[in-house]
């Protein structure tokens, strides 16, 4: 398996993770004080400021369209980022690279594997259960796809498909220690696809969907929401 | 250690000129259907329909070395009543083909045309009815009985077994192709070479021209009908 995501995405969530670190450090200081008043009322506390996740997951192929019926998923990587914006609502990205192998080209053409590289701009909510879990629900905003199908090697030859990019999942979320996480997860993804394709064909090609299901590790940083900091 | 511009610019560049990374037509499938007959009209299931694109490889500013530029984009066999469709990735290229083949006992089919500046009709490619010819062996054999000295000059002039069609935005261009045409097989036969024992393919129910000369003398042609697989000929001087 290679990694293949977009290396500009990954950037981003680098900075933007590394960027919270600096601005949450007032939190910290907040903390330390508590510290010395008492420890129950830090305990109390489990309002986190920012998120970043990183994970695997197994992509399952769905759906009677060109996807569910000639590729099968193989493997896939998550990195995300999220703030949250007023208590347990959340704002987030993710960037994503799913592997799939073609297990019927002659539904799809005569290439042998795809990548899928995903990126989309989410909303959700953090329900927290109980002292330990958090059950996260989220739905995509706004989201796109580009579908590398790979012919060969060596040299190289490809093509390649795009599409918009719809996600909504969940989940749970077990809290190790005051910054560390670790987490499952459901989603189930479906891309309107921009495949020009003659009409006998096209609602074969119109759809791609599958499930993930996968897990992960989540650093958290910061123990106000966003609304807070700003009214403070 | 100090690295030059220059030096980075001409690295790029020489890393330019070897690239040999390949892309097909983004966002776009295309549908090639038809049916595949024999001479008597009859389906002829399991055909096989192949579609390529055909790229120089290697180099941008000239062509690359001849090796593996040819690239299958989509392949599916004939239905039962010999109707085909296959779904095939797009490409924009001066050599995109699509290849009928049976077994060994038709001939072959190659639809040829340049995508460069050309792209379907609603993306379908219909061949419509394509005609594969049953093909046979013809076995010949010439032998001298007439002592040292003697010789032969012969043609087979027969129906070859190949056809390929050449289309230009969906129109078929007769002067560049070639279907079952006439081809002719010469040889001598003489003291270094008195005999021979060789065969060639062409079409079942074909007439077959033989003409000869034995020692210059005038020519004189025979002709036959290829009614069975693995035809014999045999003919002595």
């Amino acid at each position: 398996m290679s990694l293949h995501l977009p290396i500009r995405d990954i950037i981003i969530i680098s900075l933007l993770f590394l960027g919270s670190v600096g601005y949450a450090q007032s939190d910290i200081e907040d903390i330390n004080k508590d510290e010395e008043i008492g420890f129950n009322k830090r305990h109390k506390t489990r309002q986190k400021y920012a998120t970043f996740s990183i994970g695997y997951h197994n992509p399952i192929t769905s759906g009677d369209n060109y996807f569910g019926n000639a590729l099968e998923g193989s493997s896939g990587i998550d990195f995300s980022f999220q703030f949250y914006i007023y208590r347990q609502f959340v704002l987030g990205v993710s960037a994503n690279s799913s592997y799939f192998d073609v297990k019927d080209q002659t539904i799809v053409g005569n290439y042998k594997k795809t990548t899928l590289n995903e990126q989309f701009l989410y909303v959700g909510y953090e329900f927290l259960p109980t002292n330990k879990l958090r059950l996260g629900v989220l739905v995509s905003i706004i989201g796109n796809a580009r579908f590398k199908n790979k012919f060969r090697s060596q040299p190289l030859a490809y093509q390649i498909d795009y599409g918009n990019l719809g996600s909504y999942g969940f989940n749970i979320k077990y809290e190790i220690g005051r910054s560390f996480m670790i987490h499952i997860d459901y989603a189930y993804r479906t891309s309107k696809t921009d495949i020009k394709t003659p009409l006998e064909i096209q609602k074969t090609f119109s759809r791609a969907s599958y499930h993930n299901i996968g897990f992960g590790l989540t650093f958290t940083i910061g123990s106000k929401d966003m609304l807070s900091r700003l009214i403070e | 250690m100090e690295i030059k511009l220059n030096q980075i610019l001409v690295l790029g560049l020489l890393f330019l000129l070897l690239s040999c990374e390949t892309r097909f037509e983004t966002n776009t499938r295309v549908l090639v259907k038809g049916k595949v007959v024999d001479d008597f009209g009859q389906p002829i299931s399991n055909a096989e329909i192949s579609v390529y694109t055909q790229k120089g490889t290697g180099y941008i500013l000239t062509p690359g070395p001849s090796g593996e530029d040819e690239y299958l984009l989509g392949r599916n066999i004939c239905n039962a009543d010999g109707t085909f469709s296959v779904t095939s990735i797009f490409d924009e290229d001066v050599d995109f083909f699509i290849e009928v083949v049976s077994d060994n006992n038709f001939s072959e089919y190659i639809y040829k045309t340049s995508t460069l500046f050309y792209t379907p009709e609603n993306l379908v490619f219909d061949l419509q009815t394509v005609t594969l010819k049953e093909l046979v062996n013809v076995n010949y054999n010439i032998s001298r009985v007439s002592g040292e000295g003697n010789s032969i000059s012969y043609t087979f002039t027969f129906i070859d077994d190949f056809c390929i069609e050449v289309f230009e935005e969906g129109e078929l261009i007769e002067n560049e192709s070639y279907c079952f045409q006439d081809i002719e097989l010469n040889g001598t036969l003489n003291d270094n070479l008195p005999n021979i024992e060789r065969n060639f393919s062409s079409v079942l129910g074909s007439i077959v021209e033989f003409t000869y000369s034995i020692n210059n003398q005038p020519e004189v042609s025979e002709t036959f009908t290829i009614g069975q697989e693995n035809y014999e000929f045999t003919f002595t001087y």
